[in-house]
Formats: C-alpha cells, sequence, structure tokens
C-alpha cells in the first residue's frame, strides 16, 4: 500500500486512488508497454519507469482524460526517453549485444500463449519486428490505433496533436510495416493478404 | 501512382475515420482506381495483421507490488538526497557563518552597556525587557 504517504493536501486519498488505478490498469499498461519494446524484461521496466512518474505527477491528472490515455501518454514519453538512453549505451559499448540476442531469443519463445489467434508464432515475431523498426512515432500511433482499438481522436489525445497529424502516422506506420513484412515474410503476409 | 488522392486519407477510409460525405466519394474514386484500389487492399491486410496479433505475454502477477516498492524507494531516495545535499551546505552555514558577521569591539562594548543600563533598571524597579514597571508585576501575583 502507499497509504504511508500523507499531507495536508489530500495526498493520503490521493495515493489510495493511484494504487487502485494502478492496479486496474497495470495489464492494459504492459501489454501497450510489450507493443512498443517488443521484449517482456523491457516491457516490465517501461511500466514500472512510467507508474513513478505518473505518481509524482498524480497531482496534475485531470480525469476528463481516462486514466489508462493518461497512462498511455505517460508510457509513450518514457519510452521515447528509453530510446534515447538505450542509443547512447548501444555506441558505449557493443559488448553488452550477445546477451541482449540471447533473452530477445528466449522472451520470443512464447509458445505457451493460448490460441484464439489468428496469426502463428513466427509470423507474430515478424510483425513485432516490424513495429520494433518503425519511427517510434508511426508505432505509437498503430499500436494505439490498430491493436488497442482506439479512435483518431483518443489517439490524438495521447499523443497531443491534432486527428490530421494521427492520421498520417498510422498511414506512414503501415506502409513501414507492410514493406518490412513483405521484405522479411513475404509468404505469411501474402496469405494474409489473399485472405482478402 | 497516377491519381493525387492524399494517401493518408485512404488509412482513414479503411478506419472509417471520415464523415459520411467523404467516405462515399472516396468508395466512388477508389472502384475507378486501380492504384487506390491496390492500397486500399495493402492497408486492409495491415491492419488485419496487426488485430490478429496473438495477446502479449500476461504482465508478472507481482508487477503492481514491485510498482509500489519502486514508487516508495524513489520517494525516500529524494529524501536522502535531500538530506545529502543539506549536509554540505550547514556545514558550509557553521563554517562561514562566525566569519560573516564578526563582533566588532565596538559592537561588543554596545551589549556591555545595553546589559548594565537593564540591571541598573531592574534596581530602580522595572522590568528590564518590557519596561513595565516591577510593581504592576507585584500586585498580579497578590491577586
Ligand atoms: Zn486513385
Amino acid at each position: 500500500m502507499l497509504s504511508w504517504v500523507k499531507n495536508r493536501n489530500g495526498t493520503f486519498d490521493r495515493s489510495i486512488t493511484f494504487e487502485r488505478l494502478m492496479r486496474d490498469s497495470y495489464r492494459q499498461a504492459y501489454s501497450v508497454a510489450y507493443r512498443l519494446t517488443g521484449d517482456s524484461s523491457d516491457a516490465e521496466d517501461l511500466v514500472q519507469e512510467a507508474f513513478v512518474r505518473a505518481f509524482r505527477f498524480f497531482h496534475r491528472y485531470d480525469d476528463k482524460l481516462p486514466f489508462s490515455s493518461w497512462m498511455y501518454r505517460i508510457i509513450a514519453n518514457a519510452h521515447i526517453d528509453l530510446i534515447r538512453r538505450k542509443g547512447k549505451i548501444k555506441t558505449s559499448s557493443l559488448d553488452h549485444s550477445g546477451s541482449d540476442g540471447m533473452q530477445a531469443f528466449e522472451i520470443a519463445d512464447h509458445s505457451n500463449v493460448p490460441g484464439k489467434d489468428m496469426i502463428n508464432d513466427s509470423f507474430s515475431e515478424s510483425v513485432q519486428g516490424g513495429l520494433n523498426q518503425m519511427n517510434p512515432e508511426f508505432r505509437l500511433a498503430v499500436v494505439l490505433a490498430d491493436v488497442e482499438g482506439l479512435s483518431y481522436e483518443e489517439v490524438a489525445d495521447i499523443m497531443e496533436t491534432s486527428v490530421g497529424t494521427v492520421r498520417s502516422r498510422i498511414h506512414r506506420g503501415r506502409v513501414q510495416l507492410r514493406n518490412y513484412l513483405l521484405k522479411t515474410a513475404p509468404e505469411s503476409y501474402g496469405r494474409h493478404a489473399d485472405v482478402l | 501512382m497516377s491519381c493525387n488522392t492524399s494517401q493518408s486519407k485512404l488509412s482513414a477510409y479503411v478506419d472509417g475515420e471520415m464523415s459520411g460525405m467523404e467516405m462515399q466519394a472516396i468508395r466512388r474514386h477508389v472502384n475507378h482506381c486501380p492504384d487506390c484500389q491496390g492500397q486500399v487492399n495493402d492497408l486492409k491486410s495491415v491492419q488485419m495483421v496487426l488485430r490478429g496479433l496473438p495477446s502479449t505475454p500476461e504482465a508478472p502477477a507481482n508487477l503492481p507490488d514491485r510498482i509500489t516498492a519502486s514508487i516508495k524507494t524513489t520517494r525516500r531516495n529524494y529524501l536522502r538526497y535531500a538530506i545529502v545535499m543539506a549536509i554540505p551546505l550547514c556545514a558550509v552555514a557553521v563554517i562561514f557563518y562566525p566569519r560573516s558577521a564578526p563582533i566588532r569591539a565596538q559592537d561588543r562594548d554596545l551589549v556591555i552597556h545595553r546589559q548594565l543600563a537593564k540591571d541598573q533598571l531592574f534596581d530602580a524597579g522595572t522590568d528590564s525587557t518590557s519596561g513595565a514597571s516591577l510593581v504592576h508585576y507585584a500586585n498580579l501575583e497578590s491577586r
């Protein structure tokens, strides 16, 4: 419990509220974080970091926006910071790539995921690979709209931009993903395209 | 691409994210433009692929507890940081305070003179701090 926090501004109630919202939304947050990072341990770190930030700025949260949307926004910002930090690490130490590769291999093998799904594991890895390659802004827009099923307006609220910009990001993200799949998994992608 | 239809409009069309009038106009165009038709089919396949993705692995059940612990640690670290930053500040203040406000001999004389004056007032039956007559206090006590 976070109820140990108490001060004159009613932080006591706020931390109880926050904890309830966090426990209600962490699964959804994790799912988006997983799609953004493509890795379960990165997703955990991202979710943790995002909720720590959210708690710090919870006094600024305006409940006109659904809490999950506010969290998506924080996750997106934290993710951009994570990419920047990782970019710096990568250029400074190359000897890390071996262990990272192992980890990615182990995590990619989630064959025990229940299978009501239309897509097999190896193709879904390709799709995730395509998401990972995408420009982060396109990726966020595509994940929110196509994976989470949000409307353009909701995505625009989360990304603090116009519906027109969202439309263009989603479109460009989809085109990037299509090109990636045509290059890396043409047969599987072709089978999906043929269904139409 | 031979036609000048805005490409991102086709994504919005696929998503139904435009007005009914616009939808109709695009549909009419797409039916007669093979390029746009191909593009629309491509966008639909990508969308289907994304919608058909298997659910991500479950978040670990202990994640909320770890988040709570992490928030607490962060707060504690802020406090520790504040204290750690405050220690050298206090030390600096302690070291520099006497030097920044040295008591000059002149001031010391003044203090002694004031004390003497107070003692004289006390002798004369007056409270040297408030200036009230001690007789007043004596009256209060005898009530
Ligand atoms: Zn056309």
